[in-house]
């Protein structure tokens, strides 16, 4: 006991003269989840909070350009450019706009688009009544709004984007149609219709937390990032913890470890001991900045919700997960740049498929898969259950088990190979 | 327990992984009780492996080792306690200050409390580094380190010490201090095995030596006897360089 004392004793002493990893251990993490979640912050934020500028040209001069640039000006987060000082905008200079990258958006209600949508209308009733329809085949010259995208925008915003639009000119277009074919059938009919109105019996949409349980948590940004960065800066201790490992063998501390009394659970249990009491003390400084420094930001404060038992079990496993992968990469690499550089990528690949960038849901059916063989999706998917899904001990018991076993496993992997080494 | 020899070696092989050549070659050898023996060889020759293996860090192909009439295989934790082994690294912790080093080390060795404290700062008042025990040991001078290093494998008063070239690299007054401490421990009936380049060291130093090469013992015995036996050769390094040759070796 005395010795496993000395050695945690003398393990404070390396870890607390060591600014550079003390700095990695608790500096970098805090700034790491606040960056992620200031801007990942915005992709989870509703259309209506986000402000989108766009250049806007109406050849149409109808209803259709009229309706849908009065509709776009009213909403709040979009705002219109039509042109330059006094001169407007024409179809080419929009393109140019955009391409140069100036604006990311740029919408053209094509000419005659509204007189196409009259004609399905007309097309219809005549159609309907006669058997046939006289006129010129509207399928011709379709209405058409051109959207001009900047090359460098993401396809997810390209996505919402055109899908708000859509939305919204679909409602546009049902009322032109509408109107058209009230005016057409108001013709042929001796009693003139009851206008028709697309305001009728419209879908209302509603959203219910599908856990269904009465609880203070609320989805958002911040209770999807801080977890998810939160265990990649537990995971970080393997630059601090793998260095100390190498130092001692390129120092020979490692080889008077061998010839001194004392086993090696003594060793290695003195870092364990550390670097889990660290580990704790990060997710503490992480959480307690997430929850009171967070508002400073303009982002949600981390709500733990009541299961901080659970939560606390949580983060002592995933600790002790990234402990014992440390102390493998550790023992396995035999150089400080072995060790970095297989440790970061190594973490990197880890969190990928862990779903910490990328939800698991939205990967490819191969990389889903993969996610399960991730220590960080175990530990992602718990935290998840903990503050998003409302889910106590009993619920991530199994992933707590996972994350225990792993330490265990790459612990007796970390010890087989310091006994090979030994014998060489 | 100082009946019999101090270290036994019988037919001690080592063949690393991936070599061909075996590092250690079927050696025996006898250290009695209370001597100063020197382990000389040129690089690569085996002195490094011999220690190594007679400490516990590397296990042997074949041949058996017996430290204090105990087997090095079956009795490894109480053949660490009669030991003490200082490397040719600086084996200590940079950043920790040469008392804080030195405490870890004697705790490890089972010393505590005021024993501890004692110990200590007797070790570094003899070798002159008591004022500087506070200061962490990356401030160090070379001769500095090596005593500390020294230090830390004599701290537990060990019956038996190893030293892999304890003095390379160091000012001649640091290697004066390391000498005279080594010559008073033996006074005390420490048995020391020695490993180093510096044959005038080793012919002062040592009551007895062996002369390894390619992994043999080529001749042992006392210097002064061996130097009278070898007509027209009047110290250790011509006897050395008679027995292992004048070609360069880069190992």
């Amino acid at each position: 006991m005395n010795r496993l004392l000395a050695s945690i004793k003398k393990e404070l002493l390396v870890l607390v003269r060591d600014w550079a990893g003390l700095g990695l251990i608790f500096l970098m993490p805090v700034v790491l989840v606040l960056v992620m979640a200031l801007i990942q912050d915005a992709s989870f934020k509703s259309l209506e909070e986000t402000r989108i500028t766009m250049l806007f040209l109406d050849e149409d001069q109808d209803t259709l350009g009229y309706r849908v640039r009065q509709g776009l000006e009213r909403q709040s987060h979009f705002e219109l450019i039509t042109g330059t000082g006094s001169s407007p905008f024409d179809e080419q200079a929009i393109r140019d706009q955009v391409a140069r990258g100036n604006y990311q958006l740029g919408i053209v209600v094509k000419a005659g688009s509204t007189e196409s949508i009259r004609a399905r209308g007309k097309k219809l009733v005549e159609e309907t009544l006669f058997g046939e329809y006289t006129g010129e085949d509207p399928a011709e010259s379709p209405a058409r709004i051109i959207i001009y995208f900047d090359p460098a925008v993401r396809a997810s915003f390209k996505v919402t984007v055109r899908s708000a639009l859509e939305n919204f000119t679909s409602k546009v277009e049902a009322g032109i149609l509408f109107q058209a074919l009230s005016d057409e059938l108001a013709q042929y009919l001796p009693e003139p219709p009851a206008p028709l109105s697309d305001q009728d019996g419209g879908i209302v949409y509603e959203e219910i937390n599908a856990a269904g349980k009465d609880t203070e948590i609320i989805p958002n940004s911040v209770q999807h990032n801080v977890p998810a960065w939160t265990i990649f800066a537990m995971f970080f201790i393997i630059i601090p913890l793998t260095g100390n490992l190498i130092r001692e063998k390129e120092s020979g501390l490692a080889t008077r470890m061998k010839i001194m009394p004392g086993n090696l659970f003594q060793v290695l249990g003195a870092k364990i001991a550390i670097y889990l009491a660290v580990g704790m003390l990060q997710f503490l400084v992480i959480v307690a900045f997430a929850k009171l420094a967070f508002p400073f930001f303009e982002l949600p404060p981390l709500v733990l919700g009541p299961e901080k038992v659970a939560l606390i079990l949580l983060a002592f496993s995933t600790i002790l997960a990234a402990t014992g992968y440390s102390v493998l990469v550790g023992t396995v690499a035999r150089t400080h740049d072995q060790a970095a550089v297989f440790g970061m990528i190594s973490l990197i690949i880890l969190a990928a498929i862990g779903g910490l960038w990328v939800p698991v849901f939205m990967m490819p059916g191969i990389m889903q898969t993969a996610s399960a063989i991730s220590p960080l999706n175990w530990s992602l998917e718990a935290f998840y259950d903990i503050l998003l899904r409302g889910s106590g001990l009993r619920g991530i018991a199994g992933n707590i088990f996972a994350l225990l076993s792993f330490f265990v496993v790459t612990l007796c992997c970390a010890v087989w190979v310091r006994w090979r080494m030994g014998r060489l | 327990m100082t009946s019999g020899a101090a270290i036994e070696i019988r037919d001690l092989v080592k063949i690393y992984r991936g070599n061909d050549e075996p590092a250690l070659n079927s050696i025996s050898l006898t250290v009695p009780h209370g001597e100063i023996f020197g382990l000389l060889g040129p690089n690569g020759a085996g002195k490094t492996t011999t220690i190594n293996i007679l400490c516990g860090i590397l296990g042997a192909t074949s041949g058996s080792v017996k430290i204090e009439g105990m087997d090095s295989r079956q009795h490894r934790d109480r053949i660490k306690q009669v030991i003490g082994v200082v490397p040719q690294d600086i084996a200590l912790y940079p950043t920790l200050s040469a008392r804080e080093n030195l405490h870890y080390i004697g705790s490890m060795y089972g010393l505590g409390g005021k024993e501890l404290r004692e110990r200590v700062g007797e070790c570094l008042e003899f070798f002159g580094l008591e004022k500087y025990a506070r200061r962490q040991i990356r401030t160090y001078s070379g001769g500095m380190k090596r005593r500390v290093n020294l230090i830390a494998g004599i701290l537990h008063r060990p019956r038996i010490l190893f030293l892999d070239e304890p003095t390379v690299g160091i000012d001649v007054q640091s290697r004066n201090v390391i000498i005279d401490y080594l010559k008073q421990l033996n006074t005390k009936d420490t048995t020391i095995i020695y490993t180093s380049h510096y044959m005038e060291e080793a012919e002062l130093l040592c009551s007895s030596i062996a002369i390894i090469d390619h992994g043999r013992i080529i001749t042992e015995g006392r210097p002064a006897e061996m130097i009278g036996s070898q007509p027209g050769y009047t110290n250790l390094e011509s006897i050395f360089l008679k027995l292992t040759g004048r070609k360069l070796r880069d190992h």
